[in-house]
């Protein structure tokens, strides 16, 4: 069946048709969901925060005035969801010996070479990730993954633009230094 | 921007691809519908429990409001009249208790009547906690 655009189901919604919701969350889910596991790191609470939000974004739909579009406002509410999650239950710092050292632990039964590559850098990638903030991890999985405008992560944030580029900066030169780090130990490791 | 000039820029994005995602875990949507199927109910409901209580308290007021207006003054002193003879006919009378040879001390009978007062007044304190507990 063809998405007939939010704003026709969230009418339906409020009329009082709650299934009209389903095409909502089917529509949404991926980006709701990848943004929650990019800030909090893992699968199983990244699913209950991104149930949470949709939630939180049903039973707030009437306030939802359409200024700004619906996926814009469903990321506001998984960012903040997400961050508030993760500042409430702090991890542990990772370090860097939790990372694995060579790629070729990262080939599975059925990959190849190069596949084992994309997945070792995507693995550093969340490595890296893991070992910033979470507002810099919301900020990176934005601004990278989501390949949102300054303007758009101001919407979601509510942060500055100049404030977003700084803290942009920072977390990705803190990111740098995380997979550098790693390379060189992976470099150790094969001498 | 293209490409290119990207990555140059931005040593960062060798290293993601935005193309790659998470698969949301399987019946995610079903999920989140029976999480909304279940909370919805339960919240209208209160609601609307809760809004009895202004429309009821309106109520009242609105009907005391109208009996200031309505009932004559001559009919008030009679319900006042009436309601003040009624109370002073209120005979109440306690049985006397000695529960002395149970005990075997003497207490005094107030003493024995403030307790019971205050077992009663438990049982409908419980009762109420119990009946606002479930309205929330």
């Amino acid at each position: 069946m063809d998405y007939k655009g939010d704003k026709y189901y969230i009418d339906e919604i409020l009329a009082g048709n709650n299934n009209s919701f389903g095409y909502i969350v089917d529509r949404h889910k991926n980006k709701a969901y990848n943004l929650a596991f990019r800030i909090c790191g893992n699968h199983e609470e990244a699913e209950e925060l991104a149930q949470d939000s949709f939630l939180k974004a049903f039973r707030s739909l009437k306030t939802f005035k359409m200024k700004s579009s619906f996926a814009t406002w469903l990321y506001r509410i998984v960012y903040n969801t997400a961050i508030s999650h993760v500042r409430i239950k702090k991890k542990g710092l990772l370090s860097l010996e939790d990372f694995p050292a060579d790629a070729t632990d990262f080939i599975g039964t059925n990959s190849s070479e190069e596949e084992a590559e994309q997945e070792y850098r995507n693995s550093l990638v969340n490595f890296a990730l893991q070992k910033i903030n979470e507002e810099e991890r919301g900020l990176i999985s934005l601004y990278y993954y989501e390949e949102m405008t300054t303007d758009e992560i101001s919407e979601v944030t509510g942060m500055s633009k100049s404030n977003i580029k700084v803290k942009l900066f920072r977390a990705r030169q803190k990111m740098l230094e995380i997979i550098e780090k790693v390379e060189k130990k992976k470099l150790i490791y094969h001498e | 921007m293209n490409n290119q000039k990207k990555y140059q820029e931005d040593p960062l994005r060798k290293y993601i691809s935005p193309d790659r995602r998470e698969e949301t875990p399987e019946g995610f949507t079903s999920k989140v519908m029976t999480r909304i199927g279940l909370e919805t109910v339960p919240l209208l409901e209160g609601s609307r429990k809760r809004n009895l209580v202004p429309y009821i308290s309106a109520l009242v007021i609105v009907l005391l409001i109208s009996a200031v207006f309505l009932v004559p003054e001559s009919d008030t002193d009679l319900i006042s009249r009436t309601l003040m003879s009624f109370i002073k006919e209120i005979k109440i009378s306690v049985p006397e208790m000695n529960l002395s040879s149970i005990f075997q001390f003497s207490m005094p009978a107030v003493i024995m009547y403030a307790f019971i007062g205050i077992l009663i007044l438990t049982v409908f304190d419980r009762a109420l906690y119990g009946f606002f507990k479930k309205e929330k």
